[in-house]
């Protein structure tokens, strides 16, 4: 259990981490990843796990800072309600309301892959990586929905930690918004699909207010995330991160 | 004079300091815990077959619990909680019509006053109810307290908690995951957000011990440490633990100390962990327990290994080890494996279960237990398997 909502602290640190991939290629990936992030971020979110046979849903708030702070409430399904997660920098925190006691997760907790992908959680903290770990080169236009968007392909740098082997990313050219993303392994075979949908002023900001990721080889598979409601750049100070308003949340 | 003059002016300008924080605090409070919550409701309802067999299967004894679980809780104002919780038991089957006093059993020895009542109960039946939570927590700012039926859970480590002196965690009974309350009075104090100061004390009763303990609690440098001390029945204690990492493995531990007195020895229980999750999702775990007074003989009889566990009595034996595994084999459904050993007695329990989602709310789980131990050779004890589905609301 402990291991599914790992998973989803995965799925928040990519949705506030790596969102944006790059007039030239880099400041527009650079304003994509900026456009998600704030400084500060508070979220309401429901995130679906979609199966051949089976959905599950659950509805989390997330308070974040940078990638070094965050903390999550999850709030929806009834069994999970009330456990909350506390990251600071390395260190990482369990809340069980029902046993009233704190549990310290091992670092390699945080090396979960997610869903089955490559991703594991210190590729997704890791901030910009999508900034500092790849070399971007735009390489086209194409047009999503009604939306004209460049093409961006990134690879990454010689020496640099990273699990893809190429990244193609689409961005909005009027609002800096990434509509989708393709991720490569390192022999080139396509294994992720990344689709932002409905695109909202949510917290004072037009972004897409559904994210699909798809796993290429697994039918009828993938997981959803939905924005409820964000606030950005509310100043948030690191010691709000902290054990005791972990155990505050409501 | 003049120092005088200087120390107040020192403590005012700490007062300001200390409450100017506050101010801060009590707006984040707001932040997190929105004053429109004025309930909390939820609970579960559970059925539970267990299957309890002699070490030849031989024989069978079989029992079925229905367990229904409320918690309330009522925010009248922001920083003030009252807190109700009860769990009403349906129990019928062989343990009701062969235990000697089964009614007896339901109560939980080691609270002050009852608040449990026996609905109904015949040769093979018994319906009961029983209030495991009843407190009033009141938080101003940096200092709170807690009084009536609680949870004071003081463990750091995951299998054994030598410094749960108010309680204890007993690995064995799975189907009780909140743990029964300690009717006792809690004082905290918040010197940041990451170290804080507990003092709490438990009046106990003809069966169990009263317990006077001060609690400090720091994290720094990656770890978490905590340091105890207090008085446990008649004796000294004292106690520390930890929690942190090496490389990328967890590394935990916890030591309790209590003084000895003319009918008891010296005792010292002490628990050392780690815990690794490879790329795989395989999560293990090993653990160590001493426990200096435990048995480290071959026993002669199965009673002798006394599994009515409390903060002095972790384990009935001395030297333990256990290794724990895991996996997500899908989302849905998970597996894990516990097996502990003790050398001497040759005790060992081997614990597989099984989990799986039905419903977003609604799990099944297997769960088998098997003790062994060395008698006249090495052989089994007994068997016990429990089939539970439990719906959360």
């Amino acid at each position: 259990m402990v291991k599914f909502w790992v998973r989803s602290l995965v799925v928040i640190f990519l949705m506030v981490n790596v969102q944006g991939f790059s007039q030239d290629a880099l400041s527009i990936v650079k304003k994509a990843d900026e456009k998600m992030r704030g400084v500060t971020a508070k979220m309401e979110m429901t995130i679906n796990t979609i199966r051949p046979t089976w959905k599950r849903s659950m509805q989390i708030k997330v308070w974040s800072k940078g990638s070094d702070f965050s903390m999550v409430l999850i709030t929806s399904p009834a069994k999970d309600k009330g456990v909350s997660f506390l990251k600071r920098k390395k260190e990482v925190w369990n809340w069980y309301p029902t046993l009233e006691r704190v549990i310290k997760l091992p670092p390699s907790m945080m090396n979960q892959s997610w869903m089955g992908t490559d991703f594991t959680n210190d590729d997704l903290v890791k901030e910009s990586s999508v900034i500092h770990d790849y070399t971007h080169k735009l390489i086209g236009d194409t047009i999503i929905g009604s939306r004209s968007c460049y093409t961006i392909e990134m690879t990454p740098k010689q020496g640099s930690a990273v699990v893809w082997g190429k990244v193609i990313s689409c961005i909005d050219k009027k609002d800096y918004i990434e509509l989708h993303m393709r991720l490569y392994d390192e022999d080139g075979v396509l294994i992720n699909i990344m689709n932002g949908y409905d695109p909202k002023l949510i917290g004072g900001r037009v972004i897409p207010s559904r994210f699909e990721m798809i796993p290429v080889d697994k039918k009828g598979h993938k997981t959803e995330m939905i924005y409820n409601n964000i606030v950005f750049d509310q100043p948030i100070n690191d010691d709000f991160f902290n054990l005791n308003t972990m155990k505050l949340l409501k | 004079m003049k120092t005088i003059i200087f120390i107040i002016a020192f403590l005012l300008n700490s007062v300001l300091i200390w409450s100017q924080e506050l101010l801060v605090e009590d707006s984040l409070i707001t932040e997190v815990k929105p004053a429109s919550i004025k309930f909390s409701f939820n609970g579960y309802v559970k059925d539970m077959q267990s299957l309890s067999f002699p070490k030849d299967f031989k024989s069978l004894l079989a029992t079925n619990l229905i367990h229904n679980r409320i918690n309330f809780k009522w925010f009248p104002f922001m920083n003030l909680t009252f807190a109700t919780e009860l769990r009403n038991r349906l129990i019928w089957g062989d343990d009701v019509r062969i235990i000697p006093d089964y009614n007896q059993l339901l109560r939980n020895s080691n609270e002050l006053v009852n608040i449990s009542n026996i609905w109904f109960s015949n040769s093979s039946m018994v319906m009961h109810t029983n209030i495991d939570r009843l407190y009033i927590d009141y938080k101003l700012s940096r200092l709170s307290i807690r009084a009536g039926r609680h949870r004071i859970n003081w463990g750091i480590s995951t299998i054994w908690n030598p410094n749960d002196l108010f309680n204890t965690y007993n690995f064995l009974d799975f189907d009780y995951e909140e743990r029964p309350g300690t009717d006792a009075i809690k004082f905290s104090g918040d010197i940041s957000g990451f170290s804080n100061v507990e003092i709490a004390y438990s009046p106990g009763n003809k069966v169990n011990e009263k317990v006077l303990a001060g609690k400090y609690f720091v994290n720094s440098g990656g770890y978490d440490i905590q340091l105890l001390f207090g008085i446990y029945g008649n004796r000294f204690t004292a106690g520390g633990g930890w929690a942190g990492s090496i490389g990328d493995a967890g590394f935990k531990g916890e030591t309790q100390f209590f003084t000895k007195t003319s009918s008891e020895k010296f005792h010292i229980n002490m628990t050392i962990e780690s815990d690794y999750v490879f790329e795989s999702g395989w999560y293990f775990s090993g653990s160590f327990l001493f426990n200096n007074i435990g048995l480290d003989t071959k026993i002669l009889n199965p009673s002798q290994l006394n599994f009515n566990f409390s903060p002095a009595n972790l384990m009935p034996t001395k030297w333990n080890f256990t290794i724990a595994s895991g996996k997500e084999i899908t989302p849905l459904f998970s597996a894990n494996l516990s097996v502990l050993y003790s050398p001497g007695t040759n005790l060992l329990l081997f614990l597989p279960g099984l989990k799986y989602s039905l419903g977003e709310n609604l799990n099944v789980d297997l769960v088998w237990q098997s003790f062994y131990a060395s008698l006249n050779q090495f052989e089994a004890l007994n068997h016990r398997g429990y089939l539970r589905l439990k719906y959360n609301f």
